[in-house]
């Protein structure tokens, strides 16, 4: 009777245990950490549960049954937060079947991006391997492009790695609306909005019973969050005239949330930038200076200077189908920054904390800290720098199979045959 | 605008003393605006970290010498020639200067001549552009030589020319005589025009057409040459028409005879096997492949035949034929014993180099000074003047840049940049010009403003009309690129894609 | 002036006298009281040309007047500039574009490579020689625009009568251009196609020539296949005749130093940036310049960060071009060519001179140099008796911002550009005009002039098309003026008295008769009708 109550005993054991299964904690230790909010914790702990970041410190007290995972000698960091990428979204830029970044049309305001999100794409393994391990992936195609969304790098669908959905509405300001005031592609826009707001006034009405529902209208229907403020408007603007044209427009329109994608002539907008308080995507660092006669150095010291005006800003890597093959190569643009002015730190806050927070899922990424996704990185180094190689990675708090990345098979299965045919001459 | 004062300190001494001996030489944006030529030089760099490029490796607290264009020593506790400029290079690394051995950085009127299937006959250094900002920028990233060659447009392209980067000089001087002559070929996708609309498609449209061709053009050469050696001498050749003298003959006859190396566009490992297969049934060894995705899946047939290979490293699937490309290639090719370079074939890459360099470090663990020489010794060998420059080493040119850290470090910046003896850049010079060149601007502008001209146009109108992207004042050759190679997608010169909007 | 098609269903027969009833040409002319520059730097106050069956046949400033010529005399008012003789000038170049078939050529001819071109008769381009006339230009090389190697140029006098009454000389000189490309998207695309192109071309003449004359000898053997045209560079590269190269750059220039033998007598026709890299070019050809200086580039204000530097610089410097290459030791010649119209060069050469380059040199360039270069030294380019009567009578001096040219003379016959009166009225303000062509009905339009009545400017708007005067001259109280539109060349003539004002016209589209009403005067007050 006595084995029978112990085998009873057993069973809520046994449940208590799996319950504890489930609740199973990584613990990734003896590595210095770099929280990035923070300072670096030599000899710190990452403690990882649920798919959160459940406690980083040094000499945490690490629970019982949680999985140990010795990195000595190592560094953590945050994954990289892509601010502007066509990732999934593309695949070869030469074959048109397997692009879908450029939408025709001018006015796209109806597209979601994430629908043609393609989880299983090459360049995610790929570029995971790089340490990009979220990727704000934007729509392109027309003046009114559409909603973009945050997507984690990792995951079995499309609906799995939404992190966030829509994150914005993205407009290319025309460039010719910065000479001429009656610029007609500016008035299209103009049209657009005053339409929407209409329609939108019509459907709240509706709605209170006060009216007939209006008639159905993606594109109008689309633009509802970005009107209400729920969702920041993404307006691409180039040169310096045409910035200020774009500045001044959007502060027209009146949007609650404005976030500027642009190039290296931000640099001179900084007050405006600063005093308007609005956000910079700074769209790439490896670019030829805007004008033939400025100095050769202008756009890699760009982020400098929008960080000594206090601007808030990330840094892109240039997007588009080309620079999604390589998004990998981001964390370096911050690197060159850092050699022509920006300060260390804040380049790495450029790629991480910053575009999380530009973003609006500062909450969740961009930072080692409690409560954020356990989505991380570790490096035999500072991964701003080429050298340095990145050797695990996790994602929502599971570990990433770094040997789905094609590049890496064929590097090992030739590797293998080279070393093979140098034993045995036989070519 | 704040300069940024970071690490001034480390160089200041130095820099006080370089602006005062070249102080003749004020940098500008159009080469022929620079008065003189920057002076050759006798120059100590003392205390420095040395990146030989050769089987010295890498000398700490070493000291370089150069006088009158080239490299006198290298070595720790080197004495001081009189009358030498003295640099401090404590905390600085010197390389030898970067050599780019894909570039169409400079070229003017096209950089393809994509008529006909073969223009052997065609030469890049009848049109170098010496005015070519991307020659500056390209030497404030260390770069002192480029080879300058055609686009991927046709299977036998034409001829190659490298050339040193002498801003300021006159096109024929800027061509490194020293330097083999070579012929630009291409294989796959391009020459075979799948990438683009052609109103007028010509034979070949296929790989197999694109091989045959090949060995056509050689069997044609091949009788040309025979003839031309048969052909009647002294009193006999008054009766006797001599055979048409055919340059795109001669030029393919050189490839034959070994005077001229082939230097081949090739993306997938079966058209790579091709062409050393054609190769070599003419006796013919390929100088390098060039971007050479697949690579590394033939890389000992390549060590075995004495083909080099030059590649980009990470750039893949822009086109099909580019879909397993891996970084790993250069390592993979070194190991296997291949001569091994890098190369950049965008204008703007090509100001980075050292970076590409680093690449070869993370992907593969090719070691440091290893990856280094992929962009200085194993090019210059490629390119033929590997006795020439490519190392920091006596009695080859004095062509080397200094760096404010170490060179393959994202946080390092080229302080100098050597040619020839020369200084062609320097950062402090370059700061201290743009003041004036502005200050130039802002006082024609004035005087523009005040001229009563009543009918003021847009400049010459060339450069205002094309859509450069985002781009002003720009020459055509500046921006040229192989429109056949990215799928004709200009936003990769920048870096920026045009779907962005810029 | 355009008008619409719809108008000009008639024909309109021409208001001036017949061709046939021409009256006889007084036998010779004599030009009184004028100052005379007989060549750059010898000048004589006042003098007088005797011209006869077209020669000059006397100058000199006390020789008598013969009895049987007919005497001109110019009346000057105090305030009016005196009037100044010149030889007529030379243009070194006047391209013409020749039209090109619309088929591929021929085997053996690339499309690109017509060496073998010459001019005809029926070649000759009225409009163009009679616009240099205007601009008083007498003497012109009439050259082949078309091509990488293209043909050979003409010299002729700028008189009427086509070619058979102008001829000077055949086959003067051979022309190329490196940057080219062949029509139909053949071979050559690129500019080094073009430059291998020349050089196999030059290649293939020098082979042609023994490979021919070896079968000529030997008919046992296969025959050389025949390449059209390329025969006719025999003389370039035996050094007898010139080769002309247009060069379109810096860059190019040396290009073409580079790439034809030292042997050969090579001209460099210019662009106007030589200046930039003098010191390079090694050889000093002889260069051809035209003086399409830059306009200002757009500045908005004086922070406007999109000014180009490099056009900025080549907007200040290129007038000193000319100068430069003079104190180089290079010889110059200048041409009209890229100007909007020749009589635009005259204002061009003025500024270079401001520039540095010195005036007589300036006036040599137009003059005996272009005489010397192309063999007439013996009988054009100066003042001179047994010389052809090529003249040009400038109201001031020829280089004046307010110089206008009032007579041409080619071969002794003359051109009356203007009458020649002080001006007795001022026709500045805005017009009213109605224009009537004969059984077309009446068009209306306006006319905006200002400036002094010796140079006036202004606009012509005619069914809403606006078209700037060209030229707008005041003698007596006649208003001449001329506009250069998209068909062709207009011009009027009218009488003013007062506000109103009548007269004649010429267009593309026939003749008319034109009356004006001022409606404001310059100042734009209105004007009581």
């Amino acid at each position: 009777m006595r084995n029978q109550m112990k085998n009873f005993a057993l069973i809520p054991a046994l449940l208590l245990a799996s319950a504890g299964l489930a609740a199973q904690v990584t613990a990734l230790t003896g590595a210095t950490v770099h929280p990035v909010s923070g300072a670096a914790i030599e000899n710190g702990t990452v403690l990882i549960e649920n798919g959160r970041i459940r406690s980083v410190g040094s000499g945490l007290e690490i629970p019982a049954g949680a999985e140990r995972i010795d990195i000595s000698g190592k560094h953590v960091y945050p994954g990289f937060v892509h601010p502007l990428s066509a990732l999934g979204l593309t695949e070869i830029e030469s074959v048109a079947g397997t692009v879908d970044t450029r939408e025709m049309g001018q006015i796209n305001a109806a597209l979601r991006v994430e629908v043609a999100f393609n989880h299983d794409s090459a360049l995610l393994p790929v570029n995971v391997a790089g340490g990009i391990l979220t990727t704000h992936s934007v729509p392109g195609g027309g003046m009114v492009r559409g909603s973009s969304a945050v997507m984690a790098m990792a995951g079995w669908s499309w609906e799995d790695m939404v992190i966030k959905a829509p994150a914005g509405m993205h407009i290319n300001f025309p460039a010719g609306a910065a000479s001429d005031s009656d610029n007609e592609d500016l008035g299209k826009i103009d049209d657009l909005l005053e339409a929407a707001r209409h329609w939108h006034r019509a459907e709240r009405a509706s709605r209170d019973g006060n009216a007939a529902r209006p008639a159905r209208n993606d594109q109008l229907q689309a633009l509802g969050p970005l009107l209400s403020g729920d969702v920041p408007l993404f307006l691409y603007a180039g040169k310096e005239k045409e910035i200020i044209a774009a500045l001044d427009w959007a502060k027209d329109q009146q949007f609650e949330q404005l976030i500027l994608v642009t190039g290296a002539d931000a640099q001179y907008v900084t007050e405006r930038l600063a005093t308007d308080k609005v956000a910079v995507i700074l769209n790439g660092v490896y670019s030829m200076p805007t004008r033939r006669w400025e100095p050769y150095d202008m756009v890699y010291a760009a982020a400098g200077r929008l960080f000594e005006a206090g601007v808030k800003f990330a840094i892109g890597d240039g997007g588009g189908g080309f620079a999604a093959t390589n998004a990998r190569n981001l964390p370096f643009h911050a690197g060159s920054s850092a050699a022509f002015g920006l300060p260390k730190d804040a380049a790495l806050k450029s790629v991480t904390l910053w575009p999380a927070e530009i973003l609006g899922v500062g909450d969740q990424l961009g930072s080692l800290e409690a409560g954020k996704r356990a989505t991380l990185m570790v490096t035999n180094g500072d991964p701003l720098e080429v050298m340095t190689g990145i050797e695990r990675v996790w994602i929502d708090g599971e570990e990433y199979d770094l040997g789905r990345n094609k590049q890496r098979q064929l590097f090992e299965r030739y590797r293998d045959r080279i070393q093979f045919q140098q034993q045995d001459p036989a070519p | 605008m704040k300069q940024p004062m970071k690490q001034m300190m480390i160089g200041l001494a130095s820099l006080l003393l370089s602006v005062a001996a070249g102080a003749e030489y004020r940098p500008d944006v159009e080469a022929w605006n620079i008065a003189t030529a920057p002076p050759q030089q006798t120059v100590l760099v003392r205390g420095a970290t040395l990146w030989t490029g050769s089987d010295d490796g890498v000398l700490e607290q070493a000291d370089l010498v150069v006088q009158g264009g080239r490299i006198v020593a290298v070595g720790p506790g080197l004495d001081i020639p009189r009358g030498a400029l003295e640099i401090d290079g404590a905390g600085m690394h010197v390389t030898p200067g970067i050599i780019d051995a894909h570039s169409h950085a400079a070229i003017i009127g096209g950089v393809n001549e994509a008529t006909e299937i073969s223009t052997a006959h065609v030469r890049i250094e009848d049109v170098i552009d010496a005015e070519s900002i991307n020659i500056y920028r390209q030497l404030a990233g260390g770069v002192t030589a480029v080879n300058l060659l055609h686009g991927s447009a046709n299977a036998i392209g034409g001829q190659m020319s490298v050339i040193k980067m002498r801003w300021g000089a006159a096109p024929r001087e800027l061509i490194f005589k020293a330097a083999a002559p070579g012929i630009k070929f291409a294989l796959g996708e391009n020459p075979k025009q799948s990438n683009w609309d052609n109103e007028t498609p010509r034979y070949p449209q296929t790989r197999p057409g694109v091989a045959q061709i090949i060995g056509e053009k050689f069997q044609q050469a091949a009788d040309y040459r025979q003839k031309m050696a048969q052909r009647p001498t002294g009193r006999r050749a008054r009766d006797v028409a001599a055979p048409r003298p055919d340059l795109e003959m001669e030029a393919i006859g050189e490839i034959l005879s070994g005077v001229r190396k082939i230097h081949s566009h090739a993306y997938r490992a079966d058209e790579m096997r091709a062409l050393i297969s054609i190769a070599e049934s003419f006796g013919v060894t390929i100088g390098t492949f060039q971007h050479v995705l697949e690579g590394y899946k033939l890389a000992r047939r390549m060590a075995e035949h004495g083909a080099g290979a030059s590649g980009f490293i990470d750039w893949w699937n822009f086109k099909h034929e580019a879909s397993d490309a891996i970084p790993y290639n250069p390592a993979l090719l070194a190991m296997a014993g291949v001569l091994t370079g890098l190369h950049s074939d965008n204008p703007e890459l090509a100001r980075r180099m050292n970076l590409e360099a680093a690449k070869a470090v993370r992907y593969g663990n090719v070691d440091p000074h290893e990856a280094i020489k992929m962009i200085t010794a194993n090019p210059a060998r490629q390119l033929g003047v590997g006795n020439r420059t490519g190392r920091l080493e006596a009695g080859l040119d004095a062509d080397f840049v200094i760096w404010n850290g170490h060179p393959l470090s994202v946080y390092s910046r080229v302080e100098q940049t050597w040619v020839d003896g020369r200084r062609y850049f320097d950062r402090a010079a370059d700061l201290a010009a743009r003041a004036a060149l502005e200050q130039e601007r802002q006082t024609l502008m004035a005087e523009v403003l005040a001229s009563d001209e009543d009918d003021k146009e847009d400049g010459d109108g060339d450069t205002e009309d094309r859509d450069d992207g985002g781009l002003l004042g720009y020459r055509a050759s500046e921006l040229a690129h192989d429109e056949f190679c990215h799928a004709q997608d200009f936003g990769h010169v920048q870096g920026i894609e045009f779907g962005n909007g810029k | 002036m355009r008008i619409l098609i719809v108008l000009l269903a008639v024909l309109v027969t021409p208001l001036g006298p017949a061709a046939e009833l021409r009256q006889p040409l007084p036998a010779g002319y004599a030009i009184v009281g004028v100052r005379v520059v007989v060549a750059p730097g010898d000048v004589i106050e006042s003098a007088t040309v005797v011209i006869r069956d077209g020669l000059i046949a006397a100058i000199g400033s006390d020789i008598g007047v013969p009895a049987d010529v007919r005497v001109l005399e110019f009346e000057r008012a105090e305030e009016q500039p005196p009037l100044t003789l010149y030889a007529g000038l030379i243009e070194p170049y006047l391209p013409l574009e020749v039209e090109r078939a619309d088929e591929p050529p021929p085997p053996g001819r690339h499309a690109l490579i017509h060496p073998d071109f010459s001019f005809d008769a029926r070649h000759w381009p009225t409009e163009k020689v009679e616009a240099h006339r205007r601009a008083g230009f007498t003497t012109a090389l009439i050259a082949p625009e078309t091509g990488l190697l293209r043909g050979r140029s003409l010299l002729a006098n700028l008189g009427e009568g086509g070619l058979a009454a102008n001829l000077l000389r055949e086959d003067v000189a051979q022309y190329a251009h490196f940057n080219e490309r062949a029509p139909g998207g053949v071979y050559p695309q690129s500019l080094m196609g073009s430059v291998t192109l020349f050089r196999q071309t030059l290649m293939d003449a020098r082979w042609q020539v023994a490979a021919r004359a070896s079968w000529q000898r030997n008919p046992a053997q296969a025959r050389p296949q025949w390449i059209a045209g390329i025969d006719a560079l025999a003389p370039v590269l035996d050094g007898t005749q010139a080769l002309v190269f247009v060069a379109d750059d810096t860059q190019d220039s040396l290009r073409i130093l580079d790439h034809v033998p030292a042997d050969l007598r090579l001209v460099l026709l210019g662009h106007g940036a030589e200046y930039q890299r003098l010191g390079d070019f090694g050889r000093k050809p002889l260069h051809i310049l035209p003086l399409d200086f830059p306009s200002a580039p757009d500045v908005k204000d004086e922070n406007d960060r999109d000014v180009s530097l490099e056009d900025l610089r080549h907007w200040k410097r290129a007038p000193e071009n000319p100068a430069r290459l003079v104190e180089a030791g290079f010889p110059v010649l200048l041409t009209a060519w890229k100007q909007s119209s020749p009589t635009e060069l005259l204002a061009a050469v003025g500024k270079a001179i401001e520039q540095g380059l010195d005036a007589d040199r300036a006036l040599a360039m137009l003059t005996t140099a272009p005489a010397e270069w192309l063999g007439i030294a013996d009988r054009a380019g100066r003042i001179q008796a047994g010389f052809m009567a090529n003249l040009v009578l400038v109201e001031g001096e020829l280089f004046d911002k307010e110089a206008a040219i009032r007579e041409v003379w080619v071969d002794g016959q003359r051109f009356e550009l203007a009458k020649i009166e002080p001006p007795e009225v001022d026709p500045a303000g805005t017009w009213a005009l109605t224009l009537s062509f004969s059984g077309m009905g009446e068009i209306e339009g306006e006319l905006i002039l200002s400036g002094p009545p010796s140079r006036m400017e202004g606009t012509m708007t005619v069914m809403g098309n606006e078209t700037a005067v060209s030229e707008a001259r005041v003698s007596g109280k006649q208003l001449q003026l001329r506009m250069q539109g998209g068909q062709g060349s207009s011009s009027i003539n009218m009488e003013i008295e007062g506000d109103r004002a009548r007269g004649t016209g010429t267009s593309p589209f026939g003749e008319f008769s034109v009356r004006a009403r001022r409606t404001s005067g310059p100042g734009d007050e209105e004007v009581s009708s």
